[in-house]
């Protein structure tokens, strides 16, 4: 009996440490991929670009030297298929590509105005891509170009684009998840960041070797997830507020009569959607409430009035509502793309009225009727009423 | 195969058995003394022949009366006798009006021995036996008895602050390798006649003595005729350390997780008693047995009691920390960079990548290396002689610590992964149940290695089903968290306040629960005075 036991624990054994069959794969088998991009090959292939990090060239305290060097290695290729892509991209590489730690899928704006359908499969069954990777659109670029840009500040300059975001307090919509939730809903289009490749501080006779990534806005995709256009910075972030998710936001208004403007720093930034809907007729009434300081004065208001502050507000109300309204009305007409979240407050709202406005959503949504109201509201103006290098007696009252 | 090699080692343990019980039978029990001092003393010279330590010291009282004393040398207080035993009777004499011979006993163990203890005894096997244990023997001539004197005084090691459980706050005196001071200082903590010590003799030639110690009441009847069932059951030549005995009484001896509790501090005794457990106390080491013993009373420290009781509670959460780092760290690097190197944050992914670039070996290969090199620098720290003791350890900082980096052979996560472990594994207050976790990271080491985080969640479950099956005296392992019992949480993870640990441990302890009575928590308006 023992020594059946003993057979038996010893073939186990074997079985486990003997056969191989172990998915084990060191760190220095692997070559990390820190981003993924996708271009238009000319026979209507695949390029995929992979910007790979090379461990050795981060030298962690170890070999001081190296650090110029870039760390990463960029290897591109084509194929049918993304996958068919990478495996022409494998035979160039001594590490098996790994794509767990991939923060970035770049799309040059070739393919993504020739459409994006056949490409996001990969993205979602690889379980190794995270569903929070960044996608993004580079405006009138390639992709690969992206890849190939250095960037001062990050170890592995991909990184870049991911900090950019939680930088300038943007997070909602970008992410990889985010761009599938807005493409399988029934109502809404999905969008991606934008970057473009430019130089920090653009200075005259500028080459390739100087460019960064830069945001720029949205690219704005129909249901077909073909690219149709761009939003500008600035209409972005009025189109994150209707979405909602804004953490944080500035907003700058010239005071009529008054010469000058005032920036306002929002800390508390909500909004309220009320779809009214009547037959076929849909009415978007959006609040836009804004709570926050006055950062930055240049009229000759002084603040510690209250006279005064009811003025900015009122200002700065007209000029949130004036601009938000711009950007749904240019949306609309210009793209007819439903990037607002409007069909989910409808269905929301009215769940049953939605299944029919449902159907001929992408005409309706043209014609839907908006009202942009705001609210905003200043808790602090800082303990300096008027600017101090303006005169006393230069003071508006 | 198995049963063929085992087949001779039994006869060979049969025969050695058959030899000790020959060599104890030297005595026939039942011989009982003679009334000539003589024969006596021949038949003692026989039995105790070869012994130098053994004095035979005649003496004649008044000229008629033949006396002999029997005793160890070294083990008895030389001057006690010259002044109690020997002064009186050869110089003073026995007082007037001895009349007959078979009184002399009485007279010598009522008059003359002015010691301690005296007994009378009537077998020959008595008379060594006493000798033996210390015991002073005087043999009279016409007697049929002998009186035993304790006046027992050996060289001893002074009470001092014990090695292994140091503490900041609380009693600095620890266990010595004299029974008779270990119970003392029991006694001075416990000073209740329900606080009971049963002696029982072990060992065929030690004849070592055992004392079972408990409080009647608070001790839990069944745990304690369980100890003294399994002490009494032992049969072995000799006891020379606690271990051997706690080998003999405990649960899972196949178990890495030692289910008997030991301790050199006489307060960890005195509080274990008064929670309900069973001390076994052996003479000749200054480690004690407690019994039962439970998982979290591994992470018990004495300090967590003296000290307040909101950094013992921290205390107790760290120490659990690092119960797990103990356990999991070496593990958990193997198996999340080389099987799950998606689940690291990226920086830190690119910082082990960098750092591993150079390092030859697999990362399990290269865990499995240092965690044995780390053990064999704790061992020979602990073995060494003090003198070389230092050189042992700068060695061992800068070759493996510094040089191995260096020179690519070891990566420098590694290095910190292996010294926190082992940092980890000290955390722990009770050193063997240490010694289970410092054991089973090496298990855990492989299964991560070669199967990732499932190996290390499968290896996690069944140490998990192993600690809940196992039962130290009846008492289950874990409890009082599983089986759960809601007084006993006080004492796990937290330490509430002493006036808040109202009742002993419920599984433990026997019919006396309560410790401390409700409503004693301090402030401004809590009654009694004004």
């Amino acid at each position: 009996m023992k020594t059946q036991l003993l057979i038996l624990f010893v073939t186990f054994f074997c079985l486990l440490t003997a056969t191989g069959c172990w998915d084990r794969q060191e760190l220095t088998d692997i070559a990390i991929e820190s981003g993924i991009g996708v271009d238009l090959a000319e026979d209507g292939k695949y390029q995929v670009t992979l910007q790979l990090i090379d461990p050795s060239k981060l030298g962690a305290g170890q070999n001081g030297g190296g650090k110029k060097e870039k760390p990463f290695i960029v290897v591109t290729a084509t194929g049918k298929t993304i996958l068919d892509a990478i495996h022409h991209i494998q035979p160039k590489l001594s590490r098996e590509a790994f794509s767990g730690q991939g923060r970035s899928i770049v799309i040059g704006e070739e393919i993504a105005r020739h459409g994006l359908k056949q490409i996001m499969d990969e993205f979602t069954r690889n379980p190794d891509v995270r569903l929070r990777t960044d996608i993004f659109v580079v405006r009138g670029g390639k992709a690969i170009d992206v890849l190939k840009s250095d960037y001062p500040y990050e170890r592995v300059p991909m990184y870049a684009a991911l900090k950019i975001h939680q930088a300038i307090s943007v997070h909602a919509g970008e992410t990889l998840r985010d761009f599938y939730m807005a493409a399988t809903d029934e109502g809404s289009s999905p969008i991606t960041s934008s970057f473009v490749l430019r130089p920090m501080a653009p200075t005259e006779g500028e080459t390739q070797q100087g460019k960064t990534a830069q945001f720029a806005g949205d690219a704005i995709f129909n249901k077909e997830l073909k690219l149709v256009g761009y939003l500008n910075l600035e209409e972005s972030s009025k189109r994150k507020w209707i979405v909602g998710g804004m953490g944080r936001l500035d907003v700058t208004a010239s005071i009529p009569n008054h010469t000058g403007s005032v920036t306002f720093t929002m800390m508390h930034v909500k909004r309220k959607i009320r779809p009214i809907v009547q037959g076929n007729s849909v009415k978007m009434n959006i609040t836009l409430i804004g709570i926050g300081s006055i950062r930055e004065n240049n009229t000759d208001l002084d603040l510690t009035d209250a006279k005064n502050i009811a003025i900015v507000e009122s200002a700065l109300e007209q000029e949130v509502s004036k601009k938000t309204l711009a950007v749904v009305n240019r949306v609309q007409k210009e793209y007819g793309t439903d990037i607002f979240g409007f069909s989910e407050a409808i269905d929301r709202k009215y769940p049953y009225k939605w299944k029919f406005l449902m159907k001929n959503w992408k005409h309706t949504f043209s014609e839907v009727q908006v009202n942009v109201s705001s609210k905003m509201t200043i808790r602090q103006s800082g303990l300096t009423g008027p600017p101090m290098q303006i005169p006393e007696s230069e003071i508006g009252k | 195969m198995l049963r063929k090699l085992r087949k001779p080692r039994l006869l060979g343990a049969g025969k050695d058995l058959e030899k000790t019980l020959a060599s104890t039978a030297l005595v026939d029990t039942n011989e009982t003394l003679s009334t000539d001092i003589i024969k006596n003393e021949q038949k003692l010279r026989e039995i105790f022949s070869n012994c130098f330590d053994i004095v035979f010291r005649p003496i004649t009282v008044h000229g008629q009366t033949r006396m002999l004393l029997v005793y160890v040398d070294g083990l008895n207080d030389i001057k006690q006798l010259n002044q109690v035993v020997l002064k009186p009777t050869m110089f003073e004499g026995l007082p007037e009006g001895l009349g007959k011979l078979e009184r002399l006993g009485e007279i010598v163990e009522q008059q003359l021995v002015a010691v301690a203890r005296t007994k009378t005894v009537m077998q020959l096997s008595e008379v060594v036996q006493s000798v033996l244990t210390a015991n002073v023997a005087i043999l009279a001539d016409g007697e049929s008895i002998a009186l035993i004197a304790d006046i027992k005084s050996w060289a001893k090691r002074a009470v001092e602050e014990p090695a292994s459980e140091p503490v900041v706050r609380g009693p600095r005196d620890g266990f010595t390798e004299t029974l008779r001071t270990n119970t003392s200082m029991l006694r001075l903590k416990v000073k209740s006649p329900r606080f009971k010590m049963e002696a029982i003799v072990v060992g065929n030639v030690s004849q070592t003595d055992i004392v079972i110690a408990y409080i009647d009441g608070i001790a839990n009847e069944s745990v304690l005729e369980e100890v003294r069932q399994r002490v009494n059951r032992i049969q072995i030549d000799g006891i020379i350390e606690s271990g051997y005995v706690e080998e003999f009484i405990e649960d899972a001896p196949f178990s890495p997780f030692p289910t008997v509790q030991n301790t050199e501090r006489p307060d960890v005794v005195a509080a274990s008693l008064l929670e309900g457990k069973v001390a076994v106390l052996i003479d000749g080491t200054p480690f004690a047995l407690v019994v039962p013993f439970t998982f979290w009373a591994a992470l018990q420290s004495a300090e967590d009691y003296y000290e307040r009781f909101i950094y013992a509670t921290f205390i107790r959460w760290v120490r659990f920390l690092l119960l797990n780092m103990a356990l999991f760290l070496p593990s958990l690097y193997v198996a999340v960079t080389t099987f799950h190197p998606q689940m690291i944050p990226t920086n830190l992914l690119l910082s082990f990548a960098a750092a591993r670039e150079q390092s030859p070996f697999p990362a399990m290969v290269e865990a499995l290396i240092m965690e044995l090199m780390f053990e064999g620098l704790r061992e020979a720290g602990v073995r060494l002689p003090k003198a070389v003791g230092s050189a042992v350890s700068i060695v061992g900082a800068l070759v493996i610590g510094q040089a191995a980096v260096q020179a690519g052979i070891v990566s420098a996560p590694m290095v910190i992964v292996v010294a926190t472990t082992g940092i980890a594994s000290f955390g722990i207050p009770r050193y063997n149940f240490g010694i289970a976790y410092r054991l089973l990271r090496f298990p855990m080491l492989i299964l991560a290695g070669m199967f990732g985080l499932f190996g290390v969640t499968a290896g996690a479950l069944a140490l998990l089903i192993h600690l809940v099956s196992l039962r130290s005296f009846g008492i289950p392992y874990l409890s009082p968290l599983a089986p759960q019992n809601r007084q006993g949480i006080k004492d796990i993870m937290v330490r509430m306040p002493r006036w808040a640990l109202h009742s002993r441990p419920e599984l433990i302890v026997g019919e006396d629960t309560t410790r401390v009575p409700k409503g004693q928590k301090p402030g401004p308006n809590r009654g009694g005075g004004t």
